[in-house]
């Protein structure tokens, strides 16, 4: 018995076959299940909204790198060593670093190297995200102009304390992206420099944009920074010109209020990392490993101005200024009080009876409500060093330029000094040692320069000729070694290479 | 007299006509002889009126001669052992009944993935238990009745917790993180939920797919093989009712606190850890035996608990309408106070057949499950109850009431110069805890099957797995989780609400056609299932009273938190099956999977499979005299997948948290914090699979062999990535792991008179080897084992230990480590270094003195089954056993706290090192005086067991009264049956099935629930 006529059939053969092509078409989006609880990168960077949390984003990755980059910037050069405390036993980390005998493995390059690498990779996803998507420029370009700058600041970072590196200009994808080969200082100069061209035009200046957000002027004193280190003095000069004769732009009467927390972000600020004071984890703690130990917490109390004092003496002293460095200063400059205090110690196992008085950098210190929860920001660019890198640049092209002694004149007038009646290649450096003392430029500002090896060479011999000058306690000696071999440049850390196929 | 002449007349006339109307015309008498397929005759045989209770019994020589109404009658002939063979009378007065035996394996249809097929046919590896040998087991859980039946399949109980802790491994399957169960598909249907849900009284029969080809058809969730479970759908014509009732009781058959101190021994340990180092012995434990035996913890927190289990099977099966509902009550105390799991389960299967083209059904079964449950995993002081009241020392007793209330003490040992620590009393913990799991599932399928042409079948089916969960943990403010904490603390209550449902809809096209002596069988189907989960916790702490544990009367609220996991598969299945006169057998399938969690550039993956036999026995150069009855060779090759990588793993995530300040103000800030991976895949196994069976004497005696071989690759794994990347980690597939093994399955039936014997054994060798992980992964270290090229996966890791440094001297001999002392444990140079050092877990192979110490895979497993019938009694026996594995013994690590004094601990600690003159056995070291890192810390070898075992399983034994000794019942049995009746072993732990589900923990022993010796009775009764 044929219950189904061949028509019925061929209809039923027809409805299913129908059935199955469209449960196939619709396959696409029944397959494409994205998480409801998490945003995802399959989700994100769409809107304007995403990108702008992606910028801000990218700006809180600064705290990363700034927070111990005085370890490679300052503590690295002859401004400031170490305190010994016998009592911690094997030689730290820290110390290789101001000793000059880091090791690949060492953390804190790890920790300065990867930090800028991950602001880095947050800026390719917003610039990437923001070419793919159609936005307004009006919205797009001043977000486009930030990441660029930022980029560029990470990479300069980079460029300048491990030379060849590896170039990411785009979002990782796949397990290959992550593994890229060393790009030449050149190919990496290249990238900063046109993207700090590009930022300068699309980033608003200072006086329109809120603070503590990129500017145009922050771009342009980048890039005149990277010019000077580049020793492409004209370069230099017309990038500075944007930024010295820009409006609100100026030096503060008062040099101290240049640092202090009620002027943030102020006429001689170009760019700061932004810090908050309070528990929300935004604060700061610049001051706390430099403070000399051991110390009563009661002391504590009255340097740091907490009403919680706490006594934190298990560790070395960092970044202590040196006496030469102290002595550098001429007289009447009211930059040394300013930036260096002194402290009494108390009795220890270092100095059981009549503990010394030790120096501390004080520049960043201001008295805040509770331990270990400061909210100092961190100058990155000030208008002052703007005028001495444009002084420097001017020089360079003619040493009798009077511009270029006139910006250093305005900055040690500000310091309380004297003019100076002629400039050298050293008065500049010298100046820029004690006015931007302690700001992670002066190890810098040596190696490009040339002046590196010869003046910590010459650091090392002074510290083995008298330790106890360099803070070692009587009866210790500094580590054999030290400063013997000056490091100019640091390797690619372990943490990199032991990973990545293409570094040895 | 005349009259009486016509009245008897009219008498008989009438007895004729009534007979003929009553059709005595037709009602005859059948005679016969049943014998059985080798000839002999088979007494008792019942021989019934199908649809009355008319019947008899064949009789010694097996012959029967009852009365048939009618010629249309059916005679129904069964005896227990055999199958029941049907007869229609047709008007015959002689019938002679052959019956065949019962486990008949080879001409039996199996059950596989989207078809059934016969065993003599059967191309791939696969296993068929027909669920009527289990069902005198009283378990909660399904994969407990399969023990010892299964070759290669090792199922572990790994703790004794009601509802819980089975672990079911196909061929040894161990991934890196992916899971390794096996994928259940019941009544067609891959169930999203657990198994556990499942009533095993629904059960009509289980297949056990092994190797690739037999799998392949489920594609990218196959790779740890699957276990197809048909529900019972009634056979028999006719209506019917069976009630199985079971119920016992449980008993822990060891103690573990025998392995520790009693009162007496511990406070003369705590006597001589003073006299040792010299100090004065407080008046409390200068005189140790004034305590007696003291408290015995392990039988304090056990008992004997109840269980019972009870269902009703309705079975209707009528022309064009069958329907089966099976309704179950399952109860099950815990050993542990205060634990249970309890189950009520319906099942309703419909089936109806509108003509001989068109047929549909419809099953619905839902089932309800409530447990309460203390916790019972992890290491000491993780809140494990079984640990941490075996640690509470002898002399405390759980009913101290020294503040005279009439309540048992909260805390113990208020006096502080026992043990300087107030105790937690861990029996009131236990009855004052509340977890209780309250889960509803459903299960419901419905389907139409369409016979468009003669030999095109189409069927479409519509599946639905759906559940919800419903959890409260309360912790009242009179339970302390461990040792340094005071009561009365704040009291914690834990929610968790949770629902889920995935729905399955499959459309298969079946073309089956014979040329001749070619058979032909091509299947094609789309696919497609859906699965969506939804969850809710909240918790909150110090509740106002512990009588009102809402979540608002507490004083300290915690973060509510909900979680969505969402998943879509898209599958086309294809399949051709031919075979030439039932000699020449091959088999090729494919099935395509897309899927929502592979990476957006791998949607779509392939899964064929191609398997050949050939049954030798059949072919003409055999011949037909000799004992082999039946030889096939067999082989086959697949490639399947595993897709438990997680449903948003190759996206990358963003964090929305990523805030920063401009100024005074915070304002929000997003980041990405892991890479996305669009070519993340299934994890893929490619598998060989080679075999024969075989049979003997007509087959009474049958064998299978199967070799495999199979690798494993593209296993998830999170990589580190350089960090110029920006990101430190990348999640994707990497690395090969081969498995290969060897499998025996032996059966056996043989009659002696009147009795019955069948036998079956099984027999496996599974191994596996790291063939290679990553570049930027040389090996793996997890929860102390070592995963790494060249070894098996998961081998245990640590120290070899080598006795104490008994004196000065051989203290100065050998290496040591910087807190190395006299007296203390000395550890082997492995690394050779000359010091001994201990990195714990991140103890790089050669960095330190740790080596692999430890192996948790078996030589070999095996089970036997042996199951004797005589006259109406029935006896069964099954074991199961495993050799050559190591158990890693994690719980002692809590058990050697000697140097605090503050626990009990190890009886073997008695023979601890105490001086050079006394340097006891040398496997325990000193008793430094505090918390001694050593002997507790150092994981060594110290730690690892033999964990042979072999375990008699079952033990049953029945009997089944004579068919129609009651009238209205077509059968009963009663029976008695032990489950875990004895265990062989050397391991001194309770449990030598112990061990983690996941691949880092198998083995491993953290002192779970004790798993019980079951005693039961039950009755079996057929309306």
């Amino acid at each position: 018995m044929n219950i189904l006529s061949k028509k019925a059939m061929k209809i039923r053969n027809i409805l299913i076959l129908s059935a199955a092509i469209s449960l196939g078409s619709c396959s696409e989006s029944f397959l494409e299940i994205n998480s409801e609880t998490d945003l995802t990168t399959g989700n994100y960077f769409q809107t304007e909204g995403d990108l702008t949390a992606a910028v801000n984003g990218i700006y809180a990755a600064l705290p990363g790198i700034y927070n111990n980059a005085w370890m490679l910037g300052e503590f690295a050069s002859d401004n400031t060593y170490y305190a010994l405390n016998i009592s911690r036993g094997d030689v730290e980390e820290e110390e290789q670093i101001a000793n000059h005998q880091t090791l690949r493995a060492n953390p804190n390059t790890a920790e300065k190297f990867s930090a800028n690498y991950i602001l880095i990779a947050r800026a390719n996803q917003v610039i990437v995200s923001l070419e793919s998507g159609s936005f307004d420029p009006s919205f797009a370009n001043p977000l486009r102009g930030e990441a660029l700058f930022l980029r560029a600041l990470a990479y300069f970072d980079l460029v300048q304390y491990f030379g060849a590196i590896p170039l990411f200009t785009e979002p990782v994808e796949s397990f290959e992206d992550t593994r890229q080969p060393l790009a030449e200082p050149s190919e990496v100069y290249s990238l900063i420099i046109s993207d700090l061209n590009e930022a300068g035009n699309l980033l608003p200046g200072k006086s329109s944009q809120l603070p503590g957000r990129a500017t145009s002027e922050a771009a342009y004193t980048l890039l005149g920074n990277v010019h000077v280190v580049r020793e492409e003095w004209s370069l230099a000069e017309a990038a500075l010109n944007n930024v010295i004769n820009a409006l609100g732009l100026g030096l503060e009467e008062n040099y101290a209020n240049a640092f202090s927390p009620s002027n943030k972000n102020g006429r001689e600020s170009i760019f700061e990392v932004q810090y908050l004071e309070g528990p929300l984890g935004f604060a700061s703690a610049f001051t706390y490993p430099w403070l000399p130990v051991p110390l009563s917490a009661s002391t504590y109390g009255a340097l740091l101005g907490v009403s919680d004092p706490q006594e934190d003496n298990n560790r070395q002293t960092f970044n202590m200024p040196t006496k030469e460095f102290i002595d550098s200063f001429e007289d009447g400059d009211v930059r040394l009080d300013y930036s260096v205090d002194y402290v009494q110690l108390e009795p220890s196992a270092n100095y059981p009876e009549n503990p010394p008085v030790h120096p501390f950098i004080s520049k960043f210190l201001h008295p805040h409500a509770n331990f270990g929860q400061a909210g100092d920001n961190w100058p990155v660019y000030r208008y002052a060093e703007a005028k001495l890198l444009m002084a420097e640049a001017l020089f360079e092209q003619n040493s009798g330029s009077t511009v270029a002694l006139a910006h250093v004149n305005d900055v040690r007038a500000r310091a309380g000094l004297e003019p100076l009646t002629s400039l050298t290649k050293d008065a500049i450096l010298n100046e820029r040692r004690h006015e931007l003392a302690f700001e992670n430029k002066r190890y810098l500002d040596l190696k490009r320069t040339g002046r590196l090896v010869p003046v910590m060479t010459a650091m090392g011999e002074a510290i083995r000729a008298n330790p106890q000058e360099y803070y070692f306690p009587p009866g210790t000696t500094p580590p054999p070694g030290v400063l013997t071999s000056i490091i100019t440049e640091y390797e690619i850390p372990t943490a990199e290479a032991a990973l990545n196929p293409n570094i040895d | 007299m005349e009259g009486k002449k016509v009245y008897s007349l009219m008498l008989t006339f009438l007895m004729l006509l009534s007979f003929s109307f009553s059709g005595i015309a037709q009602q005859r008498t059948v005679t016969g002889t049943v014998t059985d397929d080798v000839g002999q005759a088979v007494p008792g045989t019942t021989v019934l009126v199908k649809g009355t209770t008319n019947g008899t019994i064949s009789d010694a020589d097996g012959k029967y001669s009852i009365q048939v109404p009618s010629e249309d009658a059916i005679l129904v002939f069964s005896f227990i052992g055999y199958q029941t063979v049907e007869e229609k009378v047709n008007g015959r007065s002689i019938i002679d009944v052959l019956l065949p035996t019962d486990e008949e394996q080879l001409e039996e249809v199996i059950v596989v993935g989207y078809g059934t097929q016969l065993q003599t046919k059967m191309t791939g590896s696969v296993q068929n238990v027909d669920a009527a040998e289990l069902q005198d087991i009283p378990a909660a859980q399904l994969s407990q009745k399969l023990q010892g039946r299964l070759a290669g399949v090792q199922i572990n109980q790994t703790t004794g917790a009601p509802g819980q802790g089975m672990q079911v491994r196909i061929r040894g399957q161990v991934s890196l993180s992916a899971g390794s169960e096996p994928l259940y598909v019941v009544d067609g249907q891959p169930i999203t939920g657990d198994i556990n849900a499942i009533n095993p009284n629904e059960i009509e029969s289980i297949s056990v797919l092994k190797d690739a080809a037999s799998t392949s058809l489920y594609g990218s969730r196959a790779a740890n093989g699957v276990v197809i479970i048909t529900t019972k759908r009634g056979s028999a014509q006719g209506t019917s009712v069976d009630l199985n009732i079971n119920t016992g009781f449980q008993q822990v058959p060891y103690n573990l606190e025998q392995e520790l101190l009693n009162a007496t021994e511990w406070a003369q340990m705590r006597k001589e850890a003073f006299e040792d180092q010299g100090l004065a012995v407080p008046e409390v434990f200068q005189n140790p035996q004034q305590y007696g035996e003291g408290t015995d913890w392990f039988r304090e927190i056990t008992r004997t608990a109840p269980i019972n289990d009870i269902s009703v099977t309705f079975s209707s099966n009528q022309d064009k309408f069958r329907a089966t509902a099976i309704a179950g009550y399952f109860n099950q105390k815990g050993v542990i106070e205060n634990t249970g799991f309890e189950r009520f389960s319906l099942r309703v299967n419909t089936d109806y057949t509108f003509n001989d083209r068109i047929s549909a059904g419809f099953n619905v079964a839902p089932t309800f499950t409530r447990d309460n449950l203390v916790p019972t995993t992890g290491a000491f002081f993780a809140g494990n109850v079984v640990n941490n009241a075996m640690l509470t020392p002898p002399v405390l007793s759980p009913n101290q009431d020294l503040d005279g209330d009439g309540q048992r003490d909260l805390m113990l040992d208020v006096n502080p110069s026992f043990t300087g620590w107030p105790w937690p009393n861990y029996y009131n913990n236990i009855l004052s805890r509340v977890n209780e799991t309250q889960n509803t599932r459903i299960l419901s399928n419905a389907y139409l099957s369409l016979d468009i042409v003669e030999g095109l079948n189409f069927r479409t089916s519509i599946n639905i797995d759906m559940g919800s969960t419903y959890g409260q943990d309360f912790r009242p403010s009179t339970v302390a989780a461990n040792p340094w904490q005071t009561v009365p603390r704040n009291s914690e209550m834990n929610i968790v609400r949770s629902n889920f449902t995935s729905w399955l809809n499959e459309n298969i096209l079946t073309y089956t056609k014979s040329f001749g002596d070619h058979n032909l069988e091509a299947l094609a189907g789309y696919t497609a299932q859906h699965y969506r989960f939804e969850g809710l916790t909240a918790s909150a702490q110090g509740h106002a009273d512990d009588r009102i544990t809402t979540l608002q009367s507490a004083t300290v609220p915690g973060v509510p938190s909900n979680t969505i996991q969402e998943w879509g598969l898209l599958s086309y299945l294809g399949r051709v099956t031919y075979d030439y006169k039932g000699k020449y057998l091959l088999t090729a399938a494919i099935r395509r999977d897309g899927s929502s969690r592979f990476g957006a550039d791998n949607r779509w993956g392939n899964f064929p499979s191609i398997s050949a036999g050939w049954v030798i026995s059949d072919e003409n150069f055999m011949g037909t005299n000799g004992p082999l009855s039946f030889a096939k060779l067999r082989a086959s090759w697949g490639i399947t997948g595993n897709n438990n990588i997680g449903n948003y793993t190759q996206f990358g995530n963003v964090d929305i948290g990523q805030s920063t300040v401009f100024g005074s103000a915070i304002f929000p800030g997003a980041a990405a914090t892991t890479i996305a991976n669009r070519q993340l895949g299934w994890e893929l196994s490619n598998q060989i699979d080679v075999g024969v069976d075989l049979a003997f004497f007509n087959d009474k005696l049958s064998f299978s062999y199967d070799y495999y071989n199979k690798i494993s690759s593209d296993l998830l794994w999170s990589l580190a990535v350089p960090p110029a990347s920006g990101f430190d980690s990348f999640t994707g597939n990497i690395g090969e792991i081969q498995f290969w093994g060897h499998e025996f399955l032996l059966n056996t039936r043989h009659r002696v008179g009147q009795l019955d014997i069948q036998f079956g054994g099984n027999i496996a060798f599974n191994r596996n080897e790291v063939l290679a992980l990553d570049e930027t992964v040389p090996f793996i270290l997890n929860n102390n084992t070592l995963t790494i090229v060249g070894s098996p996966v998961g081998q245990f890791y640590g120290l070899v230990h080598d006795g104490v440094y008994v004196d000065q001297e051989d203290f100065d001999r050998n290496p040591k480590a910087n807190i190395s002392q006299v007296g203390g444990p000395k550890y082997v140079d492995v690394n050779g270094d000359g010091v001994t050092t201990y990195d714990g877990a991140s103890g790089a192979p050669g960095s330190d003195d740790q080596t692999i110490i430890g192996n948790p895979i078996p030589d070999f497993i095996y089970g036997m089954n042996a199951n004797l019938r005589f006259k109406n009694f029935d006896f069964t026996i099954v074991g199961s056993g495993s050799h050559g594995n190591d158990i890693f013994r994690r719980s002692l690590q809590g058990l050697v706290n000697h140097g605090d004094g503050l626990m009990n601990v190890l009886g073997e600690l008695k023979d601890r090192w105490r001086s050079p003159e006394n340097p006891g056995s040398g496997k325990w070291g000193k008793n430094y005086g505090s918390t001694p890192p050593q002997d507790r810390d150092w994981v060594s070898t110290n730690f690892v067991y033999d964990g042979s075992f072999f375990t008699i399983k079952t033990l049953t034994l029945g009997y089944t009264l004579p068919a129609n000794t009651i009238k209205g019942i077509r059968s009963l049995r009663v029976y008695s049956n032990v489950q875990n009746a004895f265990v062989f072993t050397k391991y001194p732990g309770s449990n030598p099935e112990v061990g983690g589900t996941t691949t880092f923990n198998l083995g491993q022993d953290f002192a779970t629930f004790p798993v019980p010796r079951t005693i039961t009775f039950g009755l079996n009764v057929g309306f």
